[in-house]
């Protein structure tokens, strides 16, 4: 395991993509001090933001430290393991393809933006567009886990087309807009306009005072979906806490969203 | 003995500058005709409310051209601070942009990519959200011209033209006797729709005052009508506030229109939902071209916003928003944008052109300007070159210097000047720091 | 002492309009200019290139593309996505950066085109309303001289001198209006097309004698007096077309139609593969090509010339004058869509789009474009272009060469699309083998002759010092992409790749005399319909940095 211990004091953001378990694995603690990192508009080597300790080769990175203004953790992996310990910036596991990226704190914007395999797990809050597409994208994340315990922000999942997201807090606006495929729960509380122009997917509501959707969505029925079971156990096996009572609740099925192809479904929970 | 002779005052003759171009606002109407006497502008025929404030609130004054810190210096001097102020920063930004030519622009982007630092324009607190939906889903649009000519069922969303264009009406959008609508103001039918009755509404045939942030719950009742989608009368009655039979009547009349219009303001831009209430909208007026020809226009604000968009799109491929750190353009609204790296911390120097936001922006980010080292250019006094540590007093625009500009539907404009100035024009000052900088980064 | 002259020596020199099939000589250089060799033999030059063993061209000219204006810039913004994912363009201490895909930034577009050896590039398609706007981002795009196209085919006053039969009035508002714009020629898309797009949803035209209301005009009718207006002010390009009916399938005898429209006159068909197809009403079972009787009428009339308009596989963004096709487009490719109709004057259509081997429509599409190339019996009237970014990047010119000049290549690609093609197309019969002669034809001594560019795309004394040294290579797409030097202007612009120093360039314009009489008619019609004043619409010559005027031949 690399120990990389935060010991920047700035404001101005530091941008460390291309510094993944892949590229470290190989490298010597020499080689690794002099790997570079952006500081704003200059190019800094690694060992003027991080003490760094341990051994790469078993592609295990772990950040100490608060990192919130540090960006793009874990972009492009393809495999191993990073464990934030502390908050986190913008793009955490960016475009991944495979590995897991644990943040035992906060992170910003952008969690998972355009992700295509692995499993990011944020353990407290996390910000806006969290699996989301970049803007202009036909389609955003394809595939991969993101677990957010806490709460995140707006438009979760734009864009998405196919993937599996889970949200335990609150979420804001606009969550699963434009979604093409794949699952967005959310346990908590969510804001308004939840898979607005929706094409296919599924979107779960599952906290309380659910929101009202809008008007091109239509209620199908009430049940106790067998796939959402799977789903949730799934998730708890991943270290997701799941409420119990949602293994046993009434489901409303909406079908939408009609202004747009329509063929996606919105779960709430009714009791 | 002589008798000195009778001196009268020398009659100075008046000269009119006919077509001259007002730049308040994105109308760019450039049919004023400016009467100028004695270096001042006596006289805006054709000129609307806020084209006169502009005009007449322009008095030669004797401030200096340059001050640092406070203090009165010379050009050269501040164009000495201003590059070494930026060339030290890791994370300069250029920002504001859009009160100046696209001359100056031009130069102003050269600067934040010789030092690799992100340039933003003020679309990004304005129309960079429908901007950014424009990325999403396109735009059907046209220029003014075809709206005068051609449109029959005028439409303005979330905004106020009577009071922020005032001209708009009688130029472009209802009044004229255009080709296809030669009865002008009676071929036309108009339509508000806002959350209060404004000045605008009163000028309309039909005003729909709809819930405060319900813009988007609208759009989207009018894109289900428009495709034909059952909805539910009471649910529309609760999110909109207005009944479904009053949208099915606007839908109905907008299948009916032979060249539809929709214009629209900060009300849809810059309330809850923002880029997702303009894509939307974008959205509608796509679908409404299976039926009739339908386009959209957002109403700018400045009067050459549209030219820091155009400038910045075609030197960089973005449009605001563009961080240049690592030595090429990256776009992203939201973390690239002035009010965030502002208020974020991030910015630790700033070239700020032709704004305010020391007036303006939010608590955190004026706290982090104030803290941080910027040059500012503007030809009045705000409080954003009050607490520069560069400022420089430049020319007006269109009053006292030539350049073009781009009005709101993207049509260049040259500008003719009126007055003479003896400060020294955006362009000059950007060019020579654009010089020194180049000669620092070497 | 100085002797201000530059000699490239002992390359392997082609220089079809004057004849030079690969001979071994110097070149001479002073003052930006080919000049002849100096007869003091004492005189040295300055500055010496040895390119013995490479091959030395004229400068390429790229005479249809789109890299400026409000259409190519409203695309460059829609695409953030591909500019994310594309080549980063780096600023260097004297290059500035930019983006990539399909649609370049300014200064990127530049250095990008002088780095595959083009010197000179014409935008097709700007709306006048537009032309200072176009001025502005040439000047911010190096390394190239440039001029555009002004569109004319859907203008409400050309349509009405038409419809009262006035063919002078209306000669002399094109050249009033080239003149205004500082404009090259006019060009002509979708004529009538456009208007009934504006009046109509869906609207369009789908035949040469459709009437086009409110003008009562035909498209015929405005093909064949801009035509003749073009051909009495002897301007030195044709009228540049867009027919009428692009990408449909049958709309072979569209095009049929409208070359035999030209008459006697000189015209210009632009883009022509997507003009080429058999079949119809939508069925793509019988979409099917019909080069070979479109290239007889060709080769047969040498008042015509045409531009092949070349697809390539992969993604790129359509962007065209016509802008009922950008719907059509954006409707099938289930795309973002951007439309803007220009008042008066045009319209605009943009969509985003993929060509894929394994569709039978586009493998086709492909296809016809070699066709094209393969067929044609005189290089000097079919020019390689790929409508760049319409058929895919301008970047893709090095792959088309080798697809020309080596019949392997062709084979092999031939192999990997839609196996339709080889019944529906002539392609794999087709054995022809380009010479760099005629390589040097289609992409440089053509085109700058059918411009009426008496400097361009040769190597005579007298032509402009713009030339492209290449490094032989039987890789011919690897020998295309990386010339070993560029000149231009006799300066060494570009060296290995690298840009050296990027100079701005010149704009080339005309200026057509004509009765200045008519300037009251215009302005007249002009203020009671336009958006902005009359005397703010003509672009003064003091508004243009370089610039040259091309002359007309007398009249």
């Amino acid at each position: 395991m690399l120990t990389l211990r935060y010991k920047a004091d700035t404001t101005v953001p530091v941008e460390v993509e291309g510094l993944t378990p892949s590229a470290v694995r190989g490298l010597s603690i020499a080689e690794i001090q002099r790997f570079d990192l952006f500081h704003g508009n200059r190019k800094v080597p690694l060992a003027e933001l991080f003490e760094i300790s341990g051994d790469p080769a078993d592609a295990r990175m772990e950040f100490e430290g608060d990192l919130a203004g540090v960006h793009w953790i874990g972009a492009q992996m393809s495999e191993g393991e990073i464990h934030v310990r502390g908050n986190a910036g913008r793009h955490v596991g960016s475009e991944m393809t495979g590995g897991v990226i644990h943040v035992h704190g906060n992170a910003s914007d952008w969690v998972g933006g355009e992700m295509h395999g692995g499993l990011i797990h944020v353990h407290g809050n996390a910000g806006h567009l969290v699996g989301s597409a970049y803007r202009g994208s036909a389609k955003g994340m394809t595939a991969g886990v993101i677990l957010i315990d806490g709460s995140a922000g707006n438009e979760v999942g734009l864009t998405m087309r196919r993937g599996l997201l889970a949200v335990g807090g609150e979420c804001g606006d606009f969550v699963g807009a434009n979604l093409i495929a794949g699952t967005v729960l959310v346990f908590g509380p969510c804001g308004n306009r939840p898979a607005a122009a929706m094409r296919r997917g599924t979107v779960g509501l599952f906290g309380a005072n659910p929101p009202s959707l809008l008007v091109s969505f239509r209620k199908s029925c009430v049940c106790q979906p067998t796939f959402l079971r799977l789903i949730l156990r799934h998730l708890e096996s991943l270290g997701f806490a799941v409420p119990s009572e949602c293994y046993n609740a009434n489901y409303g099925i909406y079908h939408g969203d009609h202004v747009a192809v329509g063929r996606g479904e919105i779960l709430i929970r009714e009791n | 003995m002589a008798t000195p002779p009778i001196t009268k005052p020398i009659e100075s003759p008046a000269t009119v500058i006919t077509d001259a171009t007002c730049t308040f606002c994105g109308c760019v109407c450039d049919d004023i005709d400016i009467t100028v006497k004695d270096n001042h502008i006596t006289d805006a025929k054709r000129a609307c409310v806020l084209g006169k404030s502009w005009f007449y609130g322009h008095a030669a004054d004797d401030r200096p051209d340059c001050l640092i810190e406070g203090q009165p210096a010379s050009v050269a001097e501040g164009v000495e601070r201003a590059a070494r102020i930026l060339t030290e920063a890791r994370y300069p930004i250029v920002y504001g942009l859009s009160d100046t030519t696209s001359e100056a622009q031009r130069v102003a982007v050269a600067i934040g990519d010789a030092i690799a630092g992100t340039v933003d324009t003020t679309t990004s607190v304005c129309h960079g959200p429908s901007g950014m939906a424009f990325q999403g889903v396109g735009e059907v649009t046209c220029t003014l011209g075809e709206v005068a000519n051609r449109g029959d069922l005028i439409i303005f969303w979330g905004g106020n033209p009577a009071e922020s264009h005032p001209r708009h009406f009688s130029k472009y959008s209802l009044m004229p006797k255009g080709m296809f609508v030669p009865n002008g103001r009676k071929d036309r039918t108009a339509v508000g729709v806002d959350v209060r009755k404004t000045k605008t509404a009163k000028a309309m045939d039909l005003f729909f005052q709809i819930k405060p942030r319900s813009d988007f719950e609208a759009l989207w009742t009018l894109r289900a009508l428009a495709k034909s989608v059952e909805v539910d009368p009471e649910q529309v009655k609760r999110d909109t506030g207005i009944e479904l039979s009053r949208w099915q009547d606007l839908m109905d009349r907008m299948k009916a229109a032979k060249f539809g219009v929709i214009l629209f303001g900060m009300g849809l831009t810059m309330t809850r939902g923002k880029h997702l209430n303009s894509e939307a909208l974008l959205s509608l007026a796509r679908d409404m071209n299976a039926f009739t020809r339908f386009v959209v226009k957002p109403m700018r604000g400045h009067g050459n916003v549209t030219g820091a968009d155009n400038v910045v799109t075609w030197q960089t491929g973005y449009p605001f928003g563009v961080n240049m750190s690592r030595g090429y353009p990256r776009f992203n609204p939201g973390e690239y944008t002035t009010s965030d790296t502002l208020a974020r911390g991030e910015a630790d120097a700033a070239l700020l052109v032709a704004c305010d936001p020391m007036a303006n922006f939010s608590q955190p980010a004026r706290e982090r300007l104030q803290s941080i080292p910027y040059i500012a250019l503007d030809p009045k006094e705000t409080p954003t070159t009050r607490s520069a540590a560069v400022a420089f007093t430049t020319a007006t625009y269109g009053i006292n210097t030539p350049g073009t500009v781009y009005r709101m539907d993207d049509v260049p404009i040259y500008l003719r000047p009126a007055l003479s100035s003896t400060h020294p024009t955006d362009l000059e000052v950007l060019s020579a720091i654009h010089r020194r900088v180049t000669e620092l980064k070497k | 002492m100085s002797s201000g002259y530059f000699k490239i020596a002992g390359g392997t020199v082609y220089d079809p309009i004057h004849g030079v099939d690969g001979e071994v000589r110097d070149i001479w250089i002073r003052d930006g200019q080919i000049v002849e060799k100096p007869s003091d033999s004492n005189i040295r030059p300055d500055k010496t290139l040895d390119a013995s063993g490479l091959v030395v061209m004229p400068g390429g000219v790229d005479m249809h593309c789109h890299i400026a204006g409000p259409k190519v810039n409203a695309a460059r913004k829609m695409r953030p996505e591909q500019k994310r994912k594309a080549e980063k363009v780096v600023r260097t201490s004297n290059t500035r950066s930019g983006t990539m895909g399909s649609v370049p930034s300014t200064f990127a577009t530049g250095y990008k085109y002088a780095g595959l050896g083009y010197t000179t590039a014409f935008d097709a398609a700007i709306p006048p309303l537009a032309a200072r706007h176009v001025h502005e981002e040439f000047e911010d795009t190096p390394c190239l001289d440039k001029g555009f196209f002004v569109l004319m085919g859907n203008n409400h006053f050309v349509m009405e001198s038409i419809h009262r039969k006035e063919p002078e009035k209306l000669r002399s508002f094109i050249a009033w209006l080239l003149g205004a714009a500082k404009g090259f020629t006019p060009k002509v898309v979708n004529p009538g097309g456009v208007e009934i797009w504006k009046q109509l949803p869906s609207g369009n035209v789908h035949g040469l004698d459709e009437n086009v209301a409110h003008f009562d005009v035909t498209p015929r009718q405005i093909i064949e007096q801009i035509a003749r207006a073009v051909d009495a002010l002897k301007l030195p390009h044709s009228v540049h077309l867009h027919a009428n009916n692009l990408g449909m399938p049958g709309n072979w005898i569209t095009t049929l139609e409208t070359m035999k429209t030209f008459g006697d006159s000189r015209g210009h068909l632009a883009h022509i593969q997507f003009h080429s197809y058999g079949g119809g009403e939508g069925d793509e079972n019988t979409f099917n090509s019909k080069v070979v009787e479109l290239v007889e009428y060709v080769n047969a009339h040498h008042n015509l010339t045409v531009d092949v308009g070349q697809v390539l596989f992969g993604e790129t963004t359509t962007m065209t004058a016509d802008g009922p096709l950008g719907y059509y487009l954006s409707n099938a490719f289930k795309s973002k869509w951007f439309s803007s109709d220009t008042e008066m004057e045009s319209g605009c259509g943009i969509a985003p789009i993929e060509y894929r081997n394994t569709s039978l429509v586009h493998s086709l599409q492909w296809a016809i474009g070699l066709e094209w190339y393969l067929l044609a019996k005189d290089p000097w009237r079919v020019v390689m272009s790929t409508d760049h970014p319409n058929g895919g990047s301008f970047l893709a010119y090095p792959q088309i060469i080798q697809l020309l000049m080596d019949r392997t290549y062709r084979q092999d690609m031939l192999k990997q699309v839609h196996p339709a093609v080889l019944e529906r197309s002539t392609l794999a019969d087709l054995t022809r083998e380009y010479s760099l002669y005629e390589i040097c034809i289609i992409t440089r001594s053509g085109p700058a002759k059918i411009l009426g560019l008496t400097r361009k795309g040769h190597l005579g004394p007298g032509a402009d010092a713009d030339i492209t040294i290449y490094t032989p290579n039987d890789d011919k797409t690897k020998m295309f992409e990386l010339p070993r030097a560029v000149i231009k202007s006799g300066v060494v612009i570009v060296e290995h790749g690298e840009v050296r120093e990027p100079l701005t360039g010149k704009l080339l314009y005309v200026a057509p005399e004509y009765d200045t009489s008519i300037e009251s008619d215009i302005a007249e019609w002009f203020e009671k319909y336009y958006s902005i004043r009359f005397r703010n619409y003509p672009v003064p010559l003091d508004y243009l940095h370089d610039r040259e005027e091309v002359a007309c031949a007398r009249l």
